[in-house]
């Protein structure tokens, strides 16, 4: 009867288990952002290291998140004109996408290698919500799990204006390059 | 008379537009301070500035974020991916939220020394809190950080 009870009770944490184990995440996953015109005096980049990325590999449900103040850029003036006239970081403190992997059954997440992808959901920037569709890739190995993407944002699709007196310096389109090494989330 | 007046004027003219043009450059190309040179606005510890997010997230966000703030704290673990951005995390047991920093590119060597329990003070730039949309925890994060001293818990 004991032995019924004990058999019982795994069975029932066995879905928790599951469900924890299916999940991968980051705490510390990297963006950068490039808006470089050929005109800008000096290179306008921006790099992002405290990313939350989250992946289901059950599901292919796929979630960053990133604060706006935690883009560094290495001069002071460009990274206080950043959250304070383009970003409103103040007002919008953070960035995030919430989307799915589209080809989730062709990624095998037990054997090492190296998967594209293609993902499809929402961003929210500057407290703007769009319809986003990318290509990227899941790479499987050492424990881990990488999820890379490169994809142009549009500063005028998310209400970001630029001033015309700089319009030539900053380029309207901007490249993001997203780059997460998650581990196994166990609870 | 009138020759060294134009003179004058012009060596005037010329002093003030290369001191503009100094003082321009200066102020466009200015980079941050380091970690280290980083002068904190508030000092607290682990728990009051959890407890303060706690309490009321958006008044401590605008009193803290983009701050320099020291903060003593007990050491919770350090997370080092790829051999880059090691970050140190402060944890106040009562609390679900932590505090995770940053550490500074040129004092990315000070951490492996630290043990879990060690009293710790840091110095770091708050950037905010990345409250908990994903069933991960929440944390208050920090950017630019150095650790200030360790030392081991009071018995």
């Amino acid at each position: 009867m004991r032995i019924f009870h004990i058999f019982f009770g795994i069975l029932l944490l066995l879905p928790i288990f599951g469900h924890t184990q299916d999940r991968w995440f980051t705490k510390s996953g990297r963006i950068r952002f490039d808006a470089t015109a050929a005109n800008s005096p000096k290179e306008i980049v921006g790099n992002h290291s405290s990313v939350v990325c989250v992946v289901d590999k059950k599901t292919g449900a796929l979630q960053f998140s990133a604060l706006i103040k935690g883009f560094q850029f290495k001069v002071a003036l460009m990274e206080e004109h950043f959250n304070e006239n383009y970003m409103e970081s103040d007002k919008f403190p953070k960035a995030e996408f919430r989307g799915t992997i589209l080809d989730n059954t062709t990624v095998n997440y037990g054997k090492d290698g190296t998967y594209p992808v293609r993902v499809k959901g929402s961003m929210t920037i500057h407290g703007v919500t769009k319809e986003v569709a990318s290509e990227g890739q899941l790479v499987v190995g050492g424990g881990r799990l990488i999820a890379r993407s490169s994809f142009p944002v549009v500063l005028a699709d998310y209400a970001i204006g630029v001033p015309r007196l700089v319009a030539d310096k900053i380029s309207t389109t901007s490249k993001v390059s997203v780059d997460c090494s998650l581990e196994p989330l166990k609870q | 008379m009138k020759k060294p007046l134009i003179l004058y004027t012009m060596m005037a003219f010329v002093v003030l537009a290369v001191a503009a043009g100094g003082y321009a450059y200066r102020v466009f190309y200015r980079t941050k301070p380091s970690g280290s040179a980083l002068q904190a606005e508030f000092k607290t510890t682990a728990s009051q500035l959890i407890a303060a997010f706690y309490a009321d997230e958006k008044s401590a966000s605008g009193k803290y974020t983009g701050h320099a703030l020291e903060v003593g704290g007990l050491f919770k673990a350090a997370e080092l991916f790829d051999n880059a951005h090691p970050v140190i995390v402060m944890q106040d047991n009562a609390s679900p939220i932590s505090i995770r920093f940053s550490l500074d590119s040129n004092f990315h060597s000070d951490f492996a020394q630290l043990k879990p329990g060690l009293s710790i003070r840091m110095k770091g730039v708050c950037i905010g809190l990345q409250s908990d949309d994903m069933g991960l925890g929440a944390d208050i994060l920090f950017d630019r950080s150095i650790i200030l001293s360790t030392e081991n818990p009071k018995p």
